[in-house]
């Protein structure tokens, strides 16, 4: 008996081990923010998740007026004694969202949609669909391990392949469907561990058998998947002004770019990504980094289409723009450079070597770091201020790094000489 | 051999050995057909219809306890090529006000769903139901019995949302009587 009583108390004891909310707050319409202390608060945050809340939420087509209430933790083990997570990274329960992290936009994905309660497949899935920045993470982009669907669809979040592949199926139905089709389905689909139940209710709603979908989304389960982002959020500035990038998860956006002009970003960050926002079509930021410097210059002829440029960690981006000198070809001060023995022609120092810099870019040249292999490809045109812009692959974005630029003309007409046709000042 | 005779056997027997000290132990068997109409704003389907049966011991004509067993056909299964639930529990009932009668089921309910590719599973879960019923016609040791029926399954917590329906069911009892004649012979020397 006393035993029993020493053990009751022992667990009595354990049980009210004090873990407490996070007492700092501020407040926004939709949003009150909880830290341990005022600089846990990243300033602006409120504004980003007003922003986010409504980018998403108008995305999908929900109207609510739900405040959440965002506790920000110092240490994950903190809310998981509450009792409310389930050894988790961070979680939502209704309008009450856990975290450590600053902006945490896989468990904002879940406060919006708290009010239903899919398959975890889909509410996961749905959750990374609109991650972006950080990419996906890469054990989320990683093949899904397990191929069959009853064997996936049936899972607790527990299983990683829950994620990897409910990414896959919430962006092949989002894509395929859209948006707001998608959320009538998130909205009437049950939380079930039953593969059958699943099955019968996803191809009730989509008249699509679920073996039909998997086997559209196998062949593509082994690349990794690419986000949505409604990318409403702060955009760079492209004034010289250096932006420091805070914390993981956070991502800012590529204001649309002027007719005409061209983009130069220096990116002071460990590994940074550009995607589209609406389809999460990745652009190969890696051709342009440089080895021997953490810092990344990048010259981005982009699309109409917007963009955002997310990081793997702290650090800073600066934006400035580009544009053209001369409005037509003959009066865009065309440059005649000698091609040295590499068949090389050095038409500029990188911005960090001097203060200015300019680069030729003209029908079948291409742009060359003197260190490494060719990283513009297929840069095809002619000039012509109508032509050009849209001339260029818009997927094939320049990027060049911190050393010398060159031009190469691998075939060229005139071995001795290469004429870029355009010239792009930048504008600092 | 089902659960439904086992339980029956096992009531019967049990019969024989209180018919011993000289009572009558009055059992009901009985059939029962309904159907039923789910609730809620999103229900996993809409209309079922069930078939089952039941023993109970009746206790001084107002009390009846004893054993439930149903198969629920699900009406709106489409595309899926089988859904039925089969469920067994136990039953209580209460008669009042000479022709109305509450009764109380609880149990195990099995929800199977079969898909067009080939691919079914079966899942379990408690159940609960409840009914008002109305006799509407005797002769002898049958009755006929309308019931408005309510009824719950649940596989709470991996699925946290419940299937409730309700419906008309007609079920019909023959009681039955066991002699103290037929114990005597069963505990004869």
């Amino acid at each position: 008996m006393r035993g029993l009583l020493i053990t009751s108390l022992v667990i009595i004891a354990s049980c009210g081990e004090d873990v407490t909310l996070p007492s700092v707050e501020v407040n926004s319409v939709h949003f009150r923010y909880f830290a341990s202390s005022s600089d846990r608060i990243p300033s602006g945050v409120l504004d980003r998740l007003e922003q986010h809340r409504t980018d998403i939420l108008g995305f999908l087509g929900i109207t609510s007026e739900r405040v959440i209430n965002y506790y920000r933790f110092d240490r994950v083990e903190d809310f998981n004694r509450l009792d409310r997570c389930d050894e988790s990274l961070g979680c939502t329960r209704g309008d009450e969202l856990f975290t450590t992290l600053a902006f945490d936009q896989h468990e904002l994905i879940h406060a919006y949609l708290s009010d239903w309660q899919p398959g975890f497949l889909i509410s996961e899935g749905t959750a990374e669909v609109f991650h972006c920045g950080d990419a996906i993470r890469e054990w989320i982009s990683s093949p899904p391990v397990e191929l069959s669907w009853p064997a996936v669809v049936g899972q607790s979040p527990s299983d990683t392949d829950v994620y990897r592949w409910g990414v896959r199926v919430a962006l092949y139905l989002i894509r395929t469907y859209g948006p707001r089709r998608f959320l009538a389905y998130y909205q009437t689909a049950h939380q079930t561990d039953d593969p059958a139940l699943f099955a019968l209710e996803f191809e009730r709603f989509w008249g699509l058998p679920l073996d039909q979908a998997w086997s559209n989304l196998l062949p593509g389960s082994g690349s990794a998947p690419q986000p949505i982002c409604p990318c409403g959020q702060q955009a760079v500035p492209f004034d010289g002004t250096t932006i420091s990038v805070s914390a993981l998860d956070e991502y800012l956006t590529i204001p649309p770019a002027l007719e005409g002009q061209t983009l130069v970003l220096s990116i002071g960050a460990d590994s940074p990504s550009l995607a589209k926002c609406a389809t999460g079509e990745t652009v190969p930021l890696s051709a342009a980094s440089d080895q021997s410097s953490t810092s990344k210059i990048a010259l981005l002829r982009l699309d109409d289409d917007r963009y955002y440029v997310s990081f793997g960690g702290a650090g800073s981006i600066t934006g400035n723009w580009a544009s053209l000198i001369g409005q037509d070809c003959a009066t865009a001060g065309t440059l005649t450079v000698p091609l040295d023995a590499n068949q090389l022609a050095i038409v500029g120092q990188s911005p960090l070597g001097g203060s200015s810099w300019y680069v030729g870019i003209g029908e079948y040249l291409w742009l060359h770091r003197l260190d490494a292999g060719p990283f513009l490809v297929n840069l095809t045109g002619d000039c012509s201020p109508t032509s050009y812009r849209t001339s260029i692959d818009s997927t094939t974005v320049v990027g060049v790094s911190t050393g010398v630029l060159g031009l190469t003309l691998p075939s060229a007409p005139n071995p001795d000489a290469i004429v870029p046709s355009v010239i792009f000042d930048i504008q600092r | 051999m089902s659960p439904t005779v086992l339980l029956l056997a096992s009531l019967l027997s049990f019969g024989e050995s209180e018919t011993s000290r000289g009572a009558t132990l009055p059992i009901e068997l009985g059939a029962e057909l309904s159907t039923v109409s789910t609730l809620g704003s999103r229900p996993i389907f809409d209309y079922a219809t069930c078939v089952g049966s039941f023993a109970l011991i009746r206790i001084r004509e107002r009390w009846g306890a004893g054993v439930v067993a149903t198969y629920r056909q699900v009406l709106d299964a489409d595309p899926a090529s089988s859904f039925w639930y089969a469920e067994v529990g136990a039953r209580g009932r209460v008669r009042f006000a000479r022709a109305l009668a509450l009764r109380l089921d609880l149990g195990w309910s099995f929800r199977h769903i079969g898909l067009d590719g080939g691919y079914s599973n079966t899942v379990g879960g408690p159940m609960a139901g409840g009914g008002l019923g109305l006799t509407v016609y005797t002769r002898g040791k049958l009755e006929l019995v309308l019931a408005a029926v309510y009824h719950i399954t649940g596989r709470l917590p991996s699925e946290p949302f419940v299937t409730q329906d309700i419906g008309l069911a007609l079920s019909s009892g023959w009681t039955m009587h066991f002699a103290p004649a037929a114990a005597a012979r069963t505990n004869a020397p």
